[in-house]
């Protein structure tokens, strides 16, 4: 049985925002996030979001482009990784002590 | 409460124009952005400090009376009404604060500015501060998922100590950070879980290490031994002529696997001969005869 995911309408998002549809397909066009239709009508999920709102701070207020975002997605995603490569390091360090 | 410079924070002179206070801004808010620096307090302190520069001196009226009063904005109001040019009396110097700035403003500014200026001046809507916090367990804390309730911020959270989690690792607990502003969305806690060593049991990853005593002629001969699991003790056999650093593998007995319920990492145990000592005269005579014995089949 496939699992109900909840969505967040793309027009919705924007108002809230108050930044240009155009925007979120850019950021769609570029891979950055996924746009799902259903019925015409363009959603983004929920596990989106934050990440999505990250962009548009990432764009309008510090005026990274698109490039530049996909970059920095790329990065804090190795950060992120290298994180919990630290912490297991660390734990292991710890039993080799 | 201290004063707060701050052309410093922008790292600008004090005859920068409109277009040099923003480069700045855009250039240090870059680099402390909170979503670029995930999980420095330290970045989002001084990201709050850029944003508080910004807010005073790309407002033209703002400027203009940090400007005037500087260091003396506590007694401006005064400075106005008696026609004073503060000045004349302002000291030499300044200094940076490296507090006060707990809230999205700080005490300064709100003195100087109000707090309905604080308020005002932001009309984007920010999410909240993250939190963090530190959850100390011992090992047996995290043999199974099981719930507890944290006091954080004086708010009381209840989460789930998920089985097999790792020292150091941090879960997040999303909306459970400080209030957004504005209408903005909360943000989220981050809960590191700190998990102190046991004196018996050496975890690594999932697997559990430990090393059991047998004396001498347990090893030699061959018997049983009482081991401690993580879920109780268990009976061994131990086999006859077991070397001392032997290494056991008991299957499924370690850690919970985290995330994997039902499936377990495995217990090793590592054997150590204890040595008979305060042998009687019998026991030294009969060691004695062992050891002729031991060494004439060897020759």
């Amino acid at each position: 049985m496939k699992k109900t995911e909840a969505l967040v309408l793309v027009e919705q998002f924007c108002i809230s925002h108050g930044i240009e549809i155009s925007f979120i397909t850019a950021l769609h066009n570029f891979g950055l996030i996924e746009i799902i239709v259903v019925e015409e009508n363009q959603y983004l999920s929920l596990k989106q979001l934050k990440n999505t709102e990250k962009m548009v701070r990432l764009y309008y207020k510090l005026e990274v482009n698109l490039e530049g975002i996909d970059i920095i997605n790329n990065l804090l995603k190795r950060i992120e990784s290298m994180q919990a490569e630290l912490t297991a390091a660390k734990n292991k360090l710890r039993f080799l002590s | 409460m201290q004063f707060i410079d701050y052309y410093k924070i922008l790292e600008i002179p004090k005859t920068a124009d409109e277009a040099a206070i923003k480069k700045a801004y855009r250039r240090l808010a870059r680099k402390y952005h909170p979503d670029l620096s995930p999980n420095d307090p330290e970045a989002e302190k001084k990201f709050k400090q850029l944003n508080e520069a910004n807010e005073v001196l790309s407002n033209p009226e703002n400027r203009k009376k940090y400007d005037q009063y500087g260091k003396d904005w506590k007694h401006a109001e005064e400075f106005e009404k008696a026609g004073h040019q503060p000045n004349q009396s302002r000291s030499a110097g300044s200094q940076q604060s490296s507090s006060g700035f707990s809230g999205d403003f700080s005490d300064f500014f709100q003195s100087m500015y109000g707090e309905q200026a604080s308020s005002r001046s932001q009309q984007s809507r920010f999410r909240g501060q993250d939190l963090n916090a530190e959850l100390h367990l011992i090992l047996k804390d995290v043999l199974s998922s099981k719930k507890q309730t944290l006091t954080v911020n004086g708010k009381n959270i209840r989460i789930t100590i998920p089985a097999g989690v790792e020292n150091g690792q941090v879960i997040k607990i999303s909306g459970h950070g400080s209030p957004g502003s504005n209408r903005g969305p909360n943000g989220n806690l981050y809960i590191t879980f700190l998990i102190a060593d046991d004196p018996v049991f050496k975890r690594d990853g999932s697997n559990i290490y430990i090393t059991v005593n047998i004396d001498l002629y347990t090893a030699l001969l061959g018997g049983e031994a009482l081991i401690g699991t993580l879920d109780g003790k268990v009976k061994m056999k131990v086999p006859p002529e077991t070397q001392p650093g032997l290494k056991v593998k008991l299957k499924g007995k370690g850690m919970p696997v985290y995330k994997k319920e039902g499936v377990f990492g495995d217990l090793y145990v590592t054997y150590a001969v204890t040595l008979p000592v305060n042998l009687s005269d019998k026991e030294k005579e009969l060691f004695t005869e062992l050891s002729k014995i031991s060494s004439h089949e060897k020759n």
